[in-house]
């Protein structure tokens, strides 16, 4: 299970990072389940539950023995999954909080490179 | 869209999707029919230029993923009404943002699912209860919204948000065929 920022579903939201569509492509490929972050203008309102919801979900895989990874984006406030929301709420509930990997643009200069540097995390 | 210098600019566009097209793992336990994304559903949506929004799963947030699968009646209960109203909030707050800011949207569900069919639903007929010992022949598809497209299609209309254009993959039913619904997906994006 991969929890990753939006910008890796919706890359052409992001006029100042590559409109990559690699790392989607490569979670696709290798048969990982999905929870898409919401984007960074959601409503402020709407966030806490949002990151509520999500950490019940990380919860429950984690206790039924699926392994848990985060994916953000270095650029992107929040590393792009609300990153300082989502520890707050899984240290309140005292979990650990899931191996993180974060991605800068350099990462996308061709699809090896990608998959390089997500190969050692991912699997 | 054009402007007023006459350029073309592309249409802004975004379709929320029923969370287990991106991630087969909330399914219920044999259920899942891919490993992870339902790829020829979600690249199909992308490539019609579609931005990619995840809807909640309510029954893998009301039940776990070790729940057994259901119907729409037995879903049909204030308690899980109550929960799906919650995750309405919260998704129609993103879904008015994107109303706001004028975007087509549109809404893929699952049909035949007790919570997430948009065009068809799943049902008990009789009323089933207690120890759970039915046969996957006996769960009927009908037509009908499940509880959680329900209960969002009422959130949204409390705001006066028009409910997207919407249908809905049958990844539900028991005779569901990846190529039909991929032409039939098809031709409600073309449409």
């Amino acid at each position: 299970m991969v929890v990753m920022a939006d910008y890796f579903m919706n890359p052409q939201q992001y006029k100042r990072l590559p409109p990559s569509q690699q790392v989607y492509d490569y979670l696709r490929d290798s048969g990982y389940g999905i929870i898409k972050m919401p984007p960074l203008g959601t409503p402020k309102r709407a966030v806490p539950a949002w990151i509520s919801s999500t950490v019940d979900q990380i919860q429950e895989y984690g206790n039924r023995g699926f392994t848990v990874l985060l994916l953000g984006m270095n650029s992107i406030p929040g590393k792009g999954i609300w990153l300082t929301e989502l520890k707050k709420e899984l240290t309140k509930r005292r979990m650990n909080v899931p191996p993180l990997k974060t991605l800068s643009s350099s990462d996308f200069k061709s699809p090896d490179s990608t998959r390089k540097c997500l190969t050692g995390f991912l699997s | 869209m054009k402007t007023g210098r006459g350029s073309s600019v592309a249409k802004k566009r975004v379709a929320f999707v029923a969370h287990c097209l991106l991630n087969q793992n909330a399914k219920v336990a044999e259920f899942a029919r891919l490993p992870g994304v339902v790829t020829p559903v979600v690249d199909l949506i992308k490539s019609r230029g579609y931005l990619i929004e995840q809807l909640p799963c309510p029954e893998l947030l009301f039940n776990g993923i070790t729940r057994w699968w259901t119907t729409r009646e037995i879903y049909d209960n204030p308690g899980y009404r109550k929960h799906c109203r919650s995750l309405a909030k919260f998704t129609a707050d993103v879904i008015e943002k994107y109303h706001k800011e004028r975007y087509e949207i549109i809404l893929i569900g699952l049909d035949g699912s007790p919570s997430s069919g948009v065009r068809f639903t799943g049902t008990s007929d009789p009323i089933w209860g207690g120890r759970p010992n039915a046969k996957i022949e006996e769960y009927k598809i009908v037509p009908g919204r499940g509880i959680w497209i329900d209960e969002l299609a009422k959130e949204l209309e409390l705001r006066g948000i028009p409910f997207p254009k919407a249908s809905g993959v049958p990844m539900d039913s028991p005779d569901f065929d990846m190529t039909k619904s991929v032409a039939e997906l098809t031709a409600f994006l073309s449409g």
